[in-house]
């Protein structure tokens, strides 16, 4: 190993370790390790921003098409159109608690597989809580749920978790290879989820008719803040979705579509004169973009970036292919349970950006050795591995992503803490049945 | 300076007192907020009307963006009977972070910025870190228009 190499592993675990200990915000980490790399000229910035013949560098696909999701999601946030969702649901079920959790953790699970799960649980923590206290419940299992619905839908779509976003571009799949692949993945292990919500919670649940009608009066019609609005955000999610299933055909990055829908909607938007007094003035549309987020994304870029131009990831992945041999499938089902196991300690998209650079250097290894015996199709399999078990594992611990977070924080300050162990006792069966899920799946689709 | 508008006859609240306690005292003396004064007379906390409406309201509340669609349920507002009135203590309530404070020969002008600038609406006036008055929005108003009168105004 050389003097290089050790620097950029001995700065790219340091980074790692700061991140995992949250003893220091994961951006200021990322930016500080990327920033010394360039600056110890261990990868030139011009490969590091723009990527050269070996190193993807900067993934600008995924950032922008982070920025324009964030543009849309920040303004559909603001008409009330989860909340109407969530109260139609709640009523539909006619105020029956086991529906409202299953119910609601489904429009979570479904909301969050095409906007921003963190978006999605902050309003969605909130109407389980009201819901609740209402039905004269306890929040918390129904909390949990919220959280795992979260990132089970998430795992469904290209543009439903981050590490979807990063594996589809640096993979070159679809929006549609995603509904081909992850999109029955996440139903099934959604399916499973559901029957475990079923059996574990029916027993204990049991609410007084009076509490049932408290909910069965709550009024949707007036969470619909600006209908106006919404039917223009609406409007361009449709088009950004129509514009996704069919990118690949028109020969478009799927940021292309997000960054041109979030244009048309910020001009669809633009005179602030109908908008009620809640809403934002204009200009602050663009301060829905989490730029935290955003620079995050950009140090590790570079970071990874430094390492494979160092060929520290060329080594980890001949040595794990030697380890795996010719037992391809055995390598898939690594990436899928050390990735699931991984994030519950290590953020999904920290993991996801070396893992992306791994993967695409055993292609080439194995493209370049003639190991024609893998057919491209059956590769793949590693693809959906790294995103299933990125998505998935997300579900085992309180901290392993921004939306658990934010969940058992608004629960902690509306006065339902949730305990560390109290969230492992649900999410660890649970996770731990949809990776089994996703085993059998992948086994299914790539291996029998 | 705040010297010359604040009040110095101080109505304060101690942070073990029932918020009930507060309730009345603020009501009392008519003002929009409590100073929070421990035994040693040290300023640690401000107790504002708003601090009670949140009392009153369910917690998640704050988490939701707009309220309309809520059920119309008498207990929501019902602070009264919930005994959390008498039940809660006033510490845990106040503002309690760091405070905004003024001494006695801060130029009115950064007063008054210090209130719209950070929608505060009282301000309290230290001397050696010990409270000796406060000063609120109406008390800033009184100043501004007193030189327009004819015959000074009454302090309350």
């Amino acid at each position: 190993m050389t003097l290089a190499q050790f620097a950029a592993c001995a700065i790219f675990l340091a980074a790692y370790l700061a991140i995992v200990s949250e003893r220091l915000d994961k951006t200021k980490v990322a930016l500080a390790g990327g920033s010394l790399m360039l600056l110890l000229r261990l990868v030139e910035q011009r490969t590091a921003l723009h990527g050269s013949s070996h190193v993807a560098g900067v993934d600008w696909n995924t950032i922008f098409l982070l920025i324009g999701m964030m543009i849309i999601v920040g303004v559909t946030k603001h008409t009330g159109l989860l909340e109407w969702i969530a109260i139609r649901t709640a009523k539909a079920v006619r105020g029956h608690p086991l529906g409202i959790i299953i119910g609601l953790s489904a429009v979570t699970a479904v909301a969050s597989a095409f906007l921003d799960n963190v978006t999605v649980v902050l309003i969605m923590t909130p109407m389980m809580i009201l819901l609740c206290e209402n039905l004269k419940m306890d929040p918390v299992p129904a909390l949990v749920a919220i959280v795992l619905a979260s990132n089970i839908g998430g795992t469904a779509t290209l543009i439903g978790d981050p590490p979807n976003m990063m594996i589809g571009s640096a993979a070159q799949l679809s929006f549609t290879d995603f509904l081909r692949y992850d999109t029955p993945a996440a139903a099934l292990v959604l399916g499973a989820f559901v029957v475990m919500l079923w059996v574990g919670l029916r027993p204990r649940l049991r609410v007084s008719p009076e509490a049932r009608a408290v909910i069965m009066a709550l009024d949707e019609r007036e969470a619909i803040r600006d209908p106006v609005l919404l039917r223009k955000c609406l409007l361009v999610l449709s088009l950004a979705l129509l514009g996704l299933v069919f990118h690949s055909h028109l020969g478009l990055e799927p940021a292309t579509i997000a960054l041109a829908a979030a244009s048309l909607l910020l001009l669809l938007t633009m005179p602030t004169r109908a908008a009620g007094p809640a809403l934002p003035a204009d200009f602050r549309w663009y301060q829905e973009i989490e730029w935290p987020t955003i620079f995050f994304f950009i140090g590790l870029f570079i970071m990874v970036s430094a390492l494979v131009e160092l060929g520290v990831i060329g080594m980890v992945g001949r040595a794990l292919v030697t380890f795996a041999g010719d037992n391809f499938p055995a390598l898939a089902f690594m990436v899928l349970w050390f990735t699931g196991l991984a994030v519950a300690v290590v953020n999904n998209v920290a993991l996801v950006a070396p893992m992306n650079a791994l993967i695409l250097q055993i292609r080439h290894d194995m493209l370049s050795a003639g190991q024609a015996a893998i057919p491209a199709a059956q590769f793949q399999a590693l693809w959906w591995a790294l995103s299933l078990g990125a998505c998935l594992g997300a579900n085992y611990t309180p901290v392993a992503t921004a939306a658990n977070v934010v969940v058992t924080d608004i629960a902690h300050r509306s006065g339902y803490p949730i305990p560390f162990v109290r969230f492992l006792k649900y999410s660890m069966p649970i996770t731990t049945v949809s990776l089994l899920v996703a085993t059998v799946y992948l086994w299914l689709v790539f291996f029998r | 300076m705040v010297r010359d508008a604040m009040s110095t006859e101080v109505v304060s609240v101690r942070p073990e007192e029932p918020v009930l306690t507060a309730v009345e005292r603020l009501l009392g003396v008519g003002r929009t907020c409590l100073p929070v004064v421990d035994d040693e007379g040290r300023l640690v906390g401000i107790l504002s009307e708003a601090d009670l409406l949140r009392l009153a309201l369910p917690r998640y509340a704050d988490f939701l963006e707009d309220a309309a669609f809520l059920p119309p349920t008498p207990e929501l507002l019902d602070l009264a009977r919930s005994g959390r009135l008498t039940q809660v203590a006033v510490s845990a309530i106040m503002h309690g972070g760091p405070l905004y404070t003024v001494e006695e020969d801060t130029p009115l002008v950064e007063a008054a910025l210090l209130m719209l600038r950070h929608g505060i609406r009282c301000l309290p006036v230290l001397r050696a870190g010990k409270l000796v008055g406060m000063l609120d929005r109406q008390d800033l108003v009184r100043a501004l228009v007193r030189p327009a009168l004819q015959e000074p105004l009454s302090e309350p």
